[in-house]
């Protein structure tokens, strides 16, 4: 048992140097990079594969599509006795299983009555296997600057471990398929039923489908890809903002694309394992939101966030930069013809608007965003693949309608306590990073930096000065980064030196 | 950030030069020396400089006309001027004659055609599929827009008419989002006119001006 628990350990933190690792290259090694990274979370099945898909989006063209597409399924034999009586009974044949994934597989089956069905067996000892590696997983590298930007990591877990462990229930998924297939009516729209008789929390068993993967459905007619494009924005805009549960797994292992008998484009959504629920307040306060830029009508878009579920002192930051993030973000509801996704340049755009203060954005969004996010990222890669430009805003007004747009228009926005919308002002974050030096009262270096860079100033100091630093005085650059880090980067002299003839002096403004 | 000023034409004349560039093609003389002459006609200088060799190099002029054959025609009337090439199709939209003048100077004439002249109708910048009907009435409409207008106004009909189309959540464009479209866009003290055009193409405008200014 403890060399078992050893590897697994050592398996994780081969993972973490791995992501370590394709987090710094620069572009012609990070394929490779991403291949390594893919190999070990193929590896496992479980957790690990889990993260390797979620990497994986829905572009096609990235090494952890291997994980999407290729992973080995387990013989029949090592799953057979997860199959309860009644399925056994009513079971003609099964099939050795062609498509695995992270904590299930498929299999192809025929019942006595003639119907073909999918059934999706949980692998045996997942769910022991996933709780531990749950906890190992806090072993996982912070990536990116989670702790400079007062990420809330717990929350962050919570929601990963919750909706892990909710995905190998399949009874939950056999209820959320049930309530989509009788909720949604999208056009172009399959979602195939479930036989809840035969389901169990180890099994799942619904109307077998078939159809093309997304990459071959991209070189189909322009029609069939339009069908296409709206149906993935329609089934997002109705689950989102009329049902309020969104499909959270956009992966193109979750879609089959075919041609109905008329000869139009029908996309089968598979696999309801992960949605995220989104409260009336939080999407009526998007949608009111989207409306007023739409018509240009004025609106407080900082409440609107927050009524959605932001962090209102971490996105005061950003409270004069509102107008302008709102233009990126909601950039196709507001473009007057169909929204070419190739325009949207999202990431250059808020890079450009919010520099480093973008991980404020990030830091103050609540954490199960992250999930809606995703779904978002997934339909806006999905459409861009497609080649297709569609109306974006015509297209909601029709998922949503009059009625609930109005919903949306009254719809009163929370108050926001003057503290928190006045904290950063209050705080006064810095703007800049100063540092001066003279020798003799003349500037030798003059360099202003963004105030963030505070965070790390073992990595903007020369080491040269550094060591100059060390040895004449009891300045602890380390420590005052970390200083920084943790109470915030508000004004502040962080040091001034005498260095022989040279004065250093670093300062927050 | 550097700039031209002028474009220098080494000659062996100056006096024949100046004079067909000022008085044939219109240019003014802004200065003359004997080191050089500048001649100018509000958006092109031309340097003259003495030519240093017998051999003559060119300065290529072009002209834009209305009328290629009777430009040509004018040119070729005046002395020390001759034919190099007459009516060349460059392509579809441009025709072209080259002319030899003095000192080097050659012109090229052109004549560029429009849609009208050419007789085409240019495709719509479409994103979504059309019905033929849809199209085909957009772009005789389009016929009746002053050139000047028609570009924006093709690319402004068919948007809208796109939009409308997503307001039924159809990714086809039919003639009823077409003519309502074109309503949208054309000013309303035109659409009688516009209601008039529709009926000579046997399009009964009226269900799709609904609840619009007529």
């Amino acid at each position: 048992m403890i060399p078992r628990l050893l590897n697994k350990t050592l398996h994780w933190y081969r993972i973490a140097l791995a992501m370590r690792r394709l987090k710094r290259v620069d572009s012609p090694t990070r394929r490779h990079a991403q291949q390594t990274l893919a190999l070990l979370l193929a590896d496992s099945r479980g957790l690990a594969m889990k993260i390797g898909q979620v990497m994986a989006g829905s572009a096609d063209n990235n090494a952890f599509q291997t994980l999407v597409t290729s992973i080995e399924p387990l013989p029949l034999s090592a799953v057979q006795n997860s199959l309860g009586k009644p399925l056994v009974q009513a079971l003609q044949a099964i099939e050795e299983s062609v498509a695995a994934a992270s904590l299930g597989q498929v299999h192809r089956a025929l019942l006595h009555n003639g119907t073909e069905v999918a059934i999706k067996i949980r692998y045996p000892g997942i769910v022991g296997s996933i709780k531990a590696e749950l906890k190992l997983s806090a072993w996982l590298p912070s990536v990116g600057p989670l702790k400079r930007w007062q990420f809330n990591v717990n929350d962050y877990k919570t929601i990963l471990h919750r909706q892990l462990l909710r995905e190998t229930d399949y009874r939950l998924e056999m209820h959320t398929q049930q309530r989509f297939q009788q909720t949604l009516s999208v056009p172009g729209l399959f979602i195939p039923p479930v036989y809840p008789e035969f389901c169990s929390e180890a099994v799942l068993v619904q109307a077998w489908a078939t159809g093309s993967r997304f990459s071959e459905a991209c070189t189909w007619s322009k029609q069939h890809r339009l069908e296409i494009g709206r149906t993935l924005l329609m089934l997002l805009w109705q689950s989102l903002f009329v049902h309020g549960e969104v499909h959270g797994d956009p992966h193109p292992g979750n879609y089959l694309f075919r041609l109905n008998p008329q000869g139009n484009a029908e996309t089968v959504l598979l696999d309801y394992g992960c949605t995220v629920v989104v409260a009336p307040p939080r999407r009526l306060a998007l949608l009111k939101l989207m409306d007023a830029y739409h018509s240009g009508q004025p609106i407080d878009a900082f409440r609107c966030f927050v009524a959605m579920g932001f962090n209102a002192e971490k996105l005061a930051h950003l409270q004069v930069k509102m107008p302008g993030l709102c233009q990126i973000l909601l950039r196709p509801f507001l473009s007057p013809r169909p929204f070419q996704m190739q325009e949207w340049q999202l990431s250059t755009s808020l890079q450009a608007l919010l520099g480093e203060q973008r991980w404020w954005f990030r830091a103050a969004g609540p954490a199960d965003l992250m999930l809606l996010l995703r779904a978002f990222h997934g339909v806006s890669q999905q459409l861009a693949q497609l080649d297709v430009a569609l109306p974006w805003w015509p297209l909601l007004q029709n998922v949503v309608g009059q009625e609930l747009l109005a919903q949306a228009r009254a719809f009163e926005l929370p108050p926001v306590s003057a503290d928190d919308s006045l904290s950063a002002n209050s705080h006064s974050h810095a703007q800049r990073l100063c540092i001066r030096m003279t020798e003799h009262g003349n500037t030798v270096i003059a360099m202003d930096l963004p105030a963030e860079t505070a965070a790390d100033l073992e990595s903007i100091i020369p080491l040269s000065v550094r060591e100059q630093i060390v040895a004449a005085t009891t300045v602890d650059i380390a420590g005052l980064s970390r200083r920084v880090q943790r109470e915030g980067i508000v004004p502040q002299e962080l040091f001034s030196v005498e260095l022989g003839q040279q004065h250093c002096r670093v300062w927050l403004e | 950030m550097d700039f031209v000023i002028s474009v220098i034409h080494p000659v062996a004349d100056f006096a024949e030069a100046t004079a067909f560039l000022c008085d044939t093609l219109g240019f003014q003389c802004q200065q003359a020396t004997a080191e050089a002459v500048i001649v100018d006609n509000g958006s092109l200088a031309v340097r003259l400089v003495p030519a240093k060799d017998a051999v003559q190099s060119s300065l290529h002029l072009e002209l834009h006309s209305q009328n290629l054959a009777l430009t040509t025609d004018a040119l070729l009337s005046l002395p020390n001027v001759s034919l190099i090439t007459r009516d060349i199709t460059i392509s579809p939209q441009r025709l072209e004659s080259r002319i030899q003048g003095p000192q080097g100077i050659v012109i090229i004439v052109a004549q560029a055609f429009n849609e009208d002249e050419l007789e085409i109708m240019p495709p719509l910048p479409m994103s979504l599929l059309w019905d033929d009907d849809a199209e085909q009435c957009v772009k005789q409409m389009l016929r009746l827009t002053p050139l000047g207008f028609r570009e924006a106004a093709r690319t402004r009909i068919t948007e809208q008419a796109e939009m409308l189309a997503g307001e039924e959540a159809a990714i086809t464009v039919t003639i009823a989002n077409a003519v309502r479209a074109l309503a949208e866009v054309t000013p309303a003290f035109q659409h009688p006119a516009l209601v008039s055009a529709l009926q000579q193409h046997g399009i009964e405008p009226a269900p799709h001006f609904n609840g619009m200014a007529q």
